[in-house]
């Protein structure tokens, strides 16, 4: 009869199902024994597009920079929250250079390279430093060129090999030097492996830059790459003839979870032990948890920022952007919007921390409405001002940051729409400047005070946000950089002329420092704060 | 020979539909905002000169017949490129995310015909059963409940709160090792490598995305089934069967072959829309695929990934809707085209 | 009117009913920051606040407008456009000559069409067009057209071959009343049932583009955007703000389809 067999047919699936459900669930007893062991890690973060060569282009370069290393680097001191450390961003200490001099004239810098084996086995030579840069300038993909003018713009020129293991970089003048030296600690500093890199050269690729996103194990840092599904995951190992000593964690399990909420959960429930860009939402709910940690560093060098820009209307009016400036609910959104993890130190941009550092004399931008609007009235807009400002749906926080101030400039007199892209649309916006204004979340990864000034508001630079090109502040930093030591007191100064140009013409909107998304098992120790917000895998221990 | 002319010809005209297709895919791709350059560079500074030469790079410069000859040589030698986000080869990633989508869906689609059909007889063999009525109204219901509504809601309840499900980050347990590739489908190559930790952490995992899709794909099917299976329950054609005193195997087979065909065509639909469409399932649980993708490279505009991406989706659908196209045909043969209707 | 029927067209009035008029009678404005974000669902907010602190209650009652237009003008563009293209290819796919050519060609064309995947269609076009109401309903009907003509399709092809086309035809209806007449009624079915699947399509699909970033901008209040920007807190346990408007969803289908069933359909 059709009717019983289909009754079998049910009993039969309905077996299946059962088993299907057994098996999950013995599984799933034993997830809590995952990550144990004091020699794996799993890590859970978002797609960030993985690349693993930057002359290819700039994406999420995380795990690269854990496969790679720079002649000098940035020490980690502890932070003010015990078992956190951050970077102290004012000194350099030996990595894959023993130390470096600086001649007289304070335009050479000599740095003695140590004998580190890279990944291949080759050992690090001054023609591997000489073919780096070399491959960073002539590559029309790299970011280098862009990034390292103005202290380095012609490396056949001003790089020097002086013997097998000796380089000198001669920088065009003296100011420039703690510059130099940031932008020699840091990503744009990596030294690569010239002798496997040369063999996998072709015409077509003639620094072998294509071969080299493909093929990650081409640098001298800590850990090499042993498995990598795109978008799915990367198993990083440890190498033990690194030059600073084997890593502490033998294997980097990184996965790739696209659900905000589910990384959360995982680093709470111990399927994974760290977990990258969480919401403030669920960090602020994990606060309280006592198996997980959530760092706490001094003095953050992300910023949510709004810059307004000022090639049309009607930010081109300065005082229209002075109005914008006091309609902006600072504390709203560091209460709404990252529940308390942000600091708002005041109007500026540049970090407090830098010795010779000056403060003073800054216009006192607090959220204001009444006397934005009287602002507003006084330049001849007594009927308030509407505009588009431009998100990026891929960075949820700037959303929601977006319409705290959409309901918050209303009282002043704002009528906002907002114009949620996605992210590809959101980077054309920013580097042509054809929007109105817009919102994100940046950093500045050379914490030098003349780079941090310049970062955004360089002459016919795409990362100008705010399209802003103005004399005298252009006049205000150059005075700065004619002085020989860009962290004295006297510069300290120089920045401050500066930065108050730059606070009271106000392209950019700085609204708050936002610390780090990140939550990890209290099992896990050694996480620092770096300025490139990047995890130092080496620097982590487990139990 | 011409009595199988009528699915020769559609197969011999196939190879066309693609060249024209692929063209389409050029054009089509043209048209998503955003810059590649720019978006490759994450908006860091570049000077004009290395903007240009970066366009060039990526086979950006010239007018657009050049561009377009130079994609149509490509396409033609099954040269897909390089994604413009991270350089990996686009040939690499569809063959290592083609099959696992495509088992996602196979899997979804089994279980989800098997219930159609068990379904569909049931409810119109005995309609009066009260749980023949709950079934009808949950297949009236398809398409109330999206599909990651459903994840989310499942998600929490299995895992969060219940915790009978792993944690959804991934095909399988963090600390395996993947299986070594053979077939490229997930599920076979651990069982041909006898890797039964393996294969039961994957099946694990797998329980609760397929519940969704097939919670969320199965009504549309049953809906539909139902329907016709409704109609041609009523048709003369069956009257006739049961009237010249066919058994009540060949009376319901025969009812089945008539309510097939409309079936069987959103069969296909379906099958093309989870090859693309079940990027929010693989987003949630973490299992990237076809859809996850393309979304991406829209949201980078990656344009070459976009192109290779569609136009594996195309070729491969393409094939599913011919197939479903002969099926029905050898179900109906009223439906072959040139079947006459003279007298237009 | 019967009972039964009020029964059945009720929830559909109902959600008409709060699509005119309810972003009139909503506590708080959908639109703006009220009081701090996520906060359970309580006397001050029936259904808590999101993550940005915005009240769920009053922006699930003002997205039904934007909802339900969205969706009936989709399901309508898409299922007239879906006859038309179906019974024209459907009828003339066999024809030698010039008219066979293009109903074969437009035939293909809806197979390509369908062969890629919707939602990365719906990308592409909204972020070209922009995400507006209209844009959005053009872009959603292009996706949703092709399956509708589709199943017209396949029902004109079997209806061909019925005798009282014949019958028709020698009677000397001219071609085009034929079609109208007996081919039309009896071929369009399918889509027409279908067409609530293309409601509920059109509102998920919305949604699914809000997630990615094209959907209706921040902060129109719009239930797929609302779910898709609450999931990441439901999975971590605060279920409010992506529950309700799925809900909301999930009845005004119901309710639809039911009207759907009763104008169109027969219900067994």
């Amino acid at each position: 009869m059709l009717s019983g067999r289909k009754r079998t047919w049910s009993r039969v699936a309905a077996l299946a199902l059962a088993v299907t459900v057994a098996a999950g669930c013995a599984t799933s007893a034993n997830s809590g024994a995952n990550g144990g062991g004091s020699d794996t890690l799993t890590i859970v973060m978002p797609d960030t597009s993985i690349t693993w060569s930057l002359d290819n282009g700039f994406g999420g370069y995380e795990p690269g920079n854990n496969i790679n290393a720079t002649l000098i680097r940035k020490p980690y001191v502890p932070s003010s929250q015990a078992g956190t450390f951050q970077q102290d961003v004012y000194k350099y200490e030996p990595y894959l250079a023993d130390g470096y001099t600086v001649s007289d004239d304070k335009l050479t810098y000599t740095f003695k390279l140590r004998p580190a084996k890279s990944a291949a086995g080759n050992t690090l030579s001054a023609d591997d430093v000489l073919w780096s840069f070399e491959r960073k300038f002539n590559t029309p993909t790299a970011l280098a060129p862009g990034l390292m003018a103005p202290s380095i713009t012609d490396p056949a020129k001003q790089l020097k090999k002086i013997d097998d293991q000796t380089v000198s970089f001669t920088i065009p003048q003296a100011g420039l030097g703690a510059t130099f030296l940031a932008l020699m600690a840091d990503l744009f500093g990596q030294i690569y492996d010239s002798k496997l890199l040369k063999q996998h050269v072709t015409p077509d690729d003639p620094y072998a830059v294509k071969w080299s996103a493909q093929n990650p194990n081409y640098g001298f840092g800590p850990y090499t790459v042993t498995n990598y599904q795109p978008g799915v995951s990367v198993v990083l190992s440890a190498r033990q003839d690194f030059v600073l000593g084997p890593p502490p964690i033998k294997t980097i399990n990184l996965r790739i979870v696209a659900d905000a909420g589910t990384r959360a959960n995982a680093v709470k429930n111990g399927d994974a032990q760290l977990a990258e860009s969480v919401t403030p939402a669920d960090t602020d709910a994990l606060k309280s948890n006592s198996a997980v940690t959530v760092p706490k560093v001094d003095n953050p060098n992300t910023y949510i920022m709004l810059p307004l820009v000022t090639n049309k209307a009607p930010f081109d009016n300065v005082q229209v952007r002075r109005a914008m400036a006091y309609a902006t609910p600072y504390q709203q959104i560091i209460d709404n919007v990252y529940r308390g993890n942000a600091v708002r130190n005041g109007p500026g941009f540049l970090l407090r921390n830098a010795p010779g550092y000056d403060g003073s004399g800054f216009p006192d931008y607090t959220y204001d409405p009444a006397k934005a609007k009287q602002i507003l009235a006084a330049a001849g807009f007594p009927d308030g001002i509407a505009f588009h400002l431009a998100v990026s749906a891929a960075d949820p926080d700037t959303v929601s940051a977006a319409t705290q101030i959409q309901t918050a400039a209303k009282a002043a007199g704002f009528d906002i729409t907002i114009d949620q892209m996605p992210a590809a649309q959101f980077a054309e916006q920013r580097s042509n400047h054809t929007s109105q204004a817009f919102i994100l979340r940046d950093y500045a990864i050379t914490l030098s005070p003349p780079y941090e000034l310049m970062v955004y508001t360089a002459k016919g630079s795409s990362n100008n946000f705010g399209d802003w090109e103005y004399q005298p502040f252009y006049d205000a930093v150059n005075a700065g950089n004619a002085l020989p030591d860009a962290l004295s007191s006297q510069a300290g100064k120089a920045w401050n002329a500066a930065e108050r140009i730059y606070l009271d013409q106000s392209p950019i909107v700085f609204i708050a420092q936002v610390q780090p998304s990140v939550t990890y098992s209290a099992k896990v120790k050694g996480f620092a704060w770096r300025s490139d917000n990047w995890i130092d895998y080496s620097h982590l221990s487990l139990g | 020979m011409t009595r199988h002319l009528w699915w020769l010809r559609r197969l011999a005209v196939l190879p066309v539909h693609l060249v024209i297709f692929a063209i389409a895919v050029f054009f089509l791709v043209k048209l998503v905002p955003g810059d590649p350059v720019r978006s490759l560079s994450g908006g860091q500074t570049m000077t004009p000169e290395q903007y240009e030469a970066a366009r060039t790079a990526l086979g950006l410069s010239g007018n657009v017949g050049e561009q377009l000859l130079r994609y149509l040589h490509n396409v033609v030698t099954l040269d897909l490129g390089n994604s413009v986000a991270n350089g990996t080869s686009v040939a690499t990633e569809m063959k290592t995310r083609l099959p696992q989508t495509a088992e996602l869906a196979i899997i979804a689609m089994i279980i989800s015909s098997i219930l159609t059909l068990l379904v569909g007889f049931f409810v119109v063999l005995k309609p009066k059963n009260i749980v023949s009525r709950g079934l009808r109204s949950y297949a009236r219901a398809a398409g109330a409940l999206p599909d990651f509504c459903l994840g989310v809601a499942v998600i929490f309840v299995f895992y969060s709160v219940l915790h009978w499900a792993p944690a959804p980050i991934g095909r399988y347990d963090s600390l395996l090792n993947p299986p070594p590739r053979s077939t490229g489908f997930p599920l076979i190559d651990a069982a041909l490598s006898s890797d039964t930790a393996l294969l039961s952490s994957m099946i694990s995992h797998l329980w609760l995305p397929e519940l969704v899709l097939v919670i969320a794909f199965a009504p549309m099917l049953m809906k539909l089934f139902i329907r016709s299976l409704g109609q041609s329950v009523g048709a003369q054609a069956t009257r006739f069967r049961i009237a010249s005193g066919a058994s009540r195997t060949t009376v319901a087979l025969s009812i089945g072959r008539r309510a097939l065909p409309a079936t069987v065509a959103m069969f296909g639909t379906i099958f093309g829309f989870m090859l693309g469409g079940a990027v929010i399932v693989e987003q949630l649980f973490a299992m990237p695929g076809m859809g996850e993708y393309a979304v991406q490279a829209v949201t980078r505009a990656d344009f070459i990934a976009l192109q290779g991406f569609l136009l594996v989706v195309g070729g491969v659908s393409l094939l599913v809707f011919f197939l479903v196209d002969v099926i029905n045909m050898l179900l109906d043969p009223r439906r072959r085209p040139g079947v006459t209707v003279e007298g237009a | 009117m019967p009972w039964r029927t009020v029964l059945v067209l009720a929830p559909a009035a109902v959600v008409v009913l709060i699509a005119v008029f309810g972003p009139l009678f909503v506590p708080y404005s959908p639109r703006d920051v009220v009081a701090s974000p996520d906060l359970a669902p309580g006397a001050q907010h029936w259904f808590g606040t999101d993550s940005a602190g915005l009240d769920v209650f009053s922006r699930t009652i003002a997205s039904t407008q934007n909802d339900l237009l969205i969706a009936v003008l989709t399901a309508l563009v898409a299922t007239v456009a879906g006859i038309a293209i179906g019974l024209l290819v459907g009828m003339n796919e066999s024809r030698r000559g010039i008219l066979g050519l293009l109903a074969r060609a437009l035939s293909r064309a809806l197979d390509l069409l369908q062969a890629l995947p919707a939602v990365v269609i719906g990308l592409v076009l909204v972020g070209f067009f922009g995400a507006s109401i209209p844009s959005l309903v053009v872009s959603l009907a292009f996706i949703l057209t092709p399956n509708q003509a589709r199943l017209v399709r396949t029902e004109v092809l079997r209806v061909r071959g019925e005798a009282y086309l014949d019958a028709a035809r020698m009677a000397g209806d001219r071609e085009f009343v034929l079609v109208l007449r007996h081919v039309l009624p009896n071929s369009a079915w399918p889509a027409v049932e279908n067409a609530t699947l293309v409601f509920g399509s059109a509102i998920v699909i919305a949604g699914a583009l809000g997630f990615l970033g094209v959907g209706l901008h921040p902060p129109t209040p719009e239930w797929g955007n609302m779910i898709a920007v609450g999931a990441p807190s439901a999975a971590a346990g605060r279920w409010w703000s992506a529950l309700f408007p799925a809900i909301a969803l999930a009845l005004t289908v119901f309710a639809m389809s039911a009207v759907g069933r009763r104008l169109f359909g027969d219900d067994q």
